[in-house]
C-alpha cells in the first residue's frame, strides 16, 4: 500500500506538487497521467525516499519496493545480467541468499519474460534505447517487489514489446499483490494495466476515474488529454512560462 | 565612470568573489567530511566486500602507474641533473646520492606521484560517479536498497589506503635509478658508489614517513574525488565542472597535508 499524503514540493520558486495526496492499495495500479513537467516523476522520487517533499508524507507497507526510471538508468559499467542481478549481490538481506546458479537462472528467466535472451554479457551501451528499457524492467521486478513504480515503461517500445511489459505489469499485480503506481502517456497503457488514474496539473489532482471513464469522460481536462488538444484549460509548461 | 566608484567595485567584487569561494570551499570540506564519516562507519562495520576493495585496487595500481614511473623517474634525473654539478663544485660528491634519495624518498615521490595518481585515477573516478550521478544510477542504486556510498566510495577509498604506497614505493626505485644518469654521467661515479651514498642519506623513519604520506594521500584522493563527484547533480556540463573541481581541490588537500605531515615529523 502507498499513501500519499499532502506532500508539497517546490524547486527553488517553482511549485511542483501541491498538497498532493492519493492513496494505492495491495493489489491495485493507479496511472498518473498529465502534460510534461506536472510533476509525475517527482511524485514517484518522492515515494522511493530519492526526493525529500517540502511537506507532507509517504507512507509504505513494505520496503520491498522497486522502480523502473523514465530513461532505464542502467549501470553502465556493468554487463547485463550484472544489472539485472545487482540486489542479489548488493542487497544486504539478499546477498548471501542464493547461490550464483539460481541467480544465474533467475535473471535468465525475467529477462526472457521481457523478451530477451542471451544478453546477458552484453553492456548496456551496446542495446538499443527499447531493450535498455526492458532490461530496466527486469532489473526492477526480479526480486519480486511489494511496491513498484514505473516511469513510463513503455515509452520508447514497439507494440508488442509495451504488451508483453503490460502484460507483466498486470501479473506483478494479480500474483504479488503489488501496489503500483504507472505513470504513462500512452492510452493503451492506461486501458490495459490501471484500475484508476489521476490527472495532474499544476501539482494537483485535476480529474481522477476509471480508464473507461477517461475516455468517455466530459471533462475539460480529461477531454482536453484524451483528444489532446491545444486548447483547453490546461498549458503545456512551455507556454505556461 | 567615476574612478572611486569604480575602485570600490571593483573591490567589493574581489571580496566577494573571495567570500563566495570561501564558503563554497568550505561548504565542499563540510561534505567531504561527512561522506568521510560514513566511510569510516563502514569499515567499522565490516560493510565492505572484499570484491569491490580488490577490484578498485588493481585499477587505482594498474592505471596510475605507468604515469606515476614517468613523472617521479623524470623528475628524479631533473633533481640529480640540478644536485650533481654544484655538489661537484662544493667538492661533496660522496654527498650527492644522499641528497637525491633525500629529495626523493621524503617530497618528490610521494608529491609527484600523487599528482600522477590525481590526474590519472582522480580525474576519471570523479568523472565515472559524476556521471552516475545525473543519469540516475546512483539514484538506481538507492532503489535497489543499496547503499551508494557504501557501493561506490567505500571501496575506491580503502584501495587508495592500500594501493597509493606500493605505486610510491616502485616509483622511489625509479627516481632514484633515473636520478643515477645524470650523476654517472656528469660525475663520473659508479652504480655501487651511488647506491652507497643513498643508503647513507636514508634513516628508517624516513621510510615509514612515505608510507605513511602515501596511505594518507592516496586515501584523501580517493576520497575527494569520489565525493566531488557524488556531489555532482545536473548535466554533462556538470560532470565537467565536477571533475575539474577534484582535480584542483585533491591537488590543494595533498600539498597542505603534505606541509603538515613534513612538519610534524622532521622539524
Ligand atoms: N532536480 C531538480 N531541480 C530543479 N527542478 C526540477 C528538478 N527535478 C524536476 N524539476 C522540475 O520539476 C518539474 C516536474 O518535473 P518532473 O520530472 O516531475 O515532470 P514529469 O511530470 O515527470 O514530466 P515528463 O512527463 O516530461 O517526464 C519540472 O518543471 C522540472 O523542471
Ligand atoms: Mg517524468
Amino acid at each position: 500500500m502507498i499513501k500519499f499524503e499532502h506532500v508539497s514540493k517546490k524547486y527553488d520558486d517553482k511549485v511542483v506538487l501541491n498538497d498532493l495526496s492519493f492513496t494505492v492499495d495491495a493489489g491495485e495500479t493507479l496511472a498518473i497521467v498529465g502534460f510534461s513537467g506536472t510533476g509525475k516523476s517527482t511524485a514517484l522520487k518522492i515515494i522511493s525516499g530519492l526526493v525529500e517533499p517540502d511537506l507532507g508524507s509517504v507512507h509504505l507497507d513494505s520496503r520491498n519496493m522497486s522502480m523502473v526510471f523514465q530513461y532505464s538508468a542502467l549501470f553502465d559499467s556493468l554487463n547485463i545480467y550484472e544489472n539485472v542481478a545487482f540486489a542479489f549481490h548488493e542487497r544486504d538481506d539478499l546477498k548471501n541468499k542464493y547461490t550464483e546458479s539460481q541467480i544465474m537462472q533467475i535473471v535468465s528467466e525475467k529477462l526472457r519474460l521481457v523478451g530477451l535472451q542471451n544478453i546477458e554479457d552484453l553492456m548496456p551501451s551496446e542495446l538499443s534505447g527499447g531493450m535498455q528499457k526492458r532490461v530496466s524492467f527486469a532489473r526492477a521486478i526480479v526480486t519480486n517487489p511489494k511496491i513498484i513504480l514505473y516511469d513510463e515503461p513503455t515509452a520508447g517500445l514497439d507494440p508488442v514489446s509495451s504488451t508483453v511489459i503490460e502484460d507483466y505489469i498486470i501479473r506483478l499485480k494479480e500474483e504479488l499483490k503489488a501496489a503500483s503506481i504507472v505513470v504513462t502517456h500512452q492510452m493503451s497503457t492506461i486501458k490495459r494495466t490501471a484500475d484508476r488514474v489521476i490527472m495532474l496539473y499544476e501539482g494537483k489532482i485535476v480529474w481522477q476515474g476509471t480508464p473507461a471513464e477517461l475516455l468517455e469522460a466530459k471533462d475539460p481536462y480529461a477531454h482536453q488529454f484524451v483528444y489532446a488538444k491545444r486548447e483547453g484549460p490546461m498549458k503545456t509548461t512551455a507556454e505556461a512560462r | 565612470m567615476d574612478k572611486e566608484f569604480f575602485r570600490e567595485t571593483l573591490s567589493y567584487k574581489i571580496i566577494t568573489f573571495l567570500k563566495d569561494q570561501i564558503a563554497e570551499k568550505v561548504d565542499l570540506t563540510v561534505y567531504i567530511f561527512k561522506i568521510l564519516v560514513k566511510v569510516i562507519k563502514d569499515i567499522l562495520n565490516l560493510r565492505v566486500g572484499m570484491k569491490h576493495i580488490l577490484n578498485q585496487a588493481a585499477r587505482f595500481g594498474v592505471d596510475s602507474l605507468p604515469l606515476a614511473l614517468i613523472i617521479v623517474g623524470v623528475s628524479g634525473m631533473i633533481i640529480a641533473l640540478q644536485v650533481t654539478s654544484e655538489m661537484v663544485k662544493q667538492g661533496a660528491v660522496d654527498y650527492i646520492g644522499t641528497l637525491i634519495s633525500l629529495v626523493i624518498v621524503r617530497e618528490i615521490a610521494p608529491i609527484m606521484g600523487s599528482f600522477a595518481i590525481i590526474s590519472m585515477v582522480g580525474s576519471s573516478m570523479a568523472a565515472e560517479i559524476a556521471t552516475m550521478k545525473v543519469t540516475e544510477q546512483v539514484d538506481a542504486i538507492s532503489v535497489s536498497g543499496v547503499d551508494p556510498v557504501t557501493y561506490l566510495i567505500t571501496p575506491r577509498v580503502v584501495a587508495g589506503f592500500f594501493i597509493m604506497p606500493s605505486v610510491i614505493v616502485v616509483a622511489t626505485f625509479v627516481g632514484l635509478f633515473g636520478g643515477y644518469f645524470p650523476v654517472h654521467n656528469i660525475a663520473d661515479i659508479g652504480l655501487s658508489s651511488y647506491l652507497d651514498s643513498v643508503w647513507l642519506g636514508l634513516y628508517e623513519k624516513d621510510i615509514w614517513v612515505e608510507l605513511l604520506k602515501a596511505a594518507v594521500f592516496g586515501t584523501l584522493i580517493s576520497l575527494v574525488c569520489a565525493s566531488i563527484g557524488y556531489k555532482a547533480r545536473g548535466g554533462a556540463i556538470d560532470v565537467g565542472v565536477a571533475t575539474t573541481n577534484a582535480v584542483v581541490y585533491s591537488f590543494i588537500v595533498i600539498v597542505i597535508t603534505d606541509f603538515l605531515i613534513s612538519y610534524a615529523f622532521f622539524y
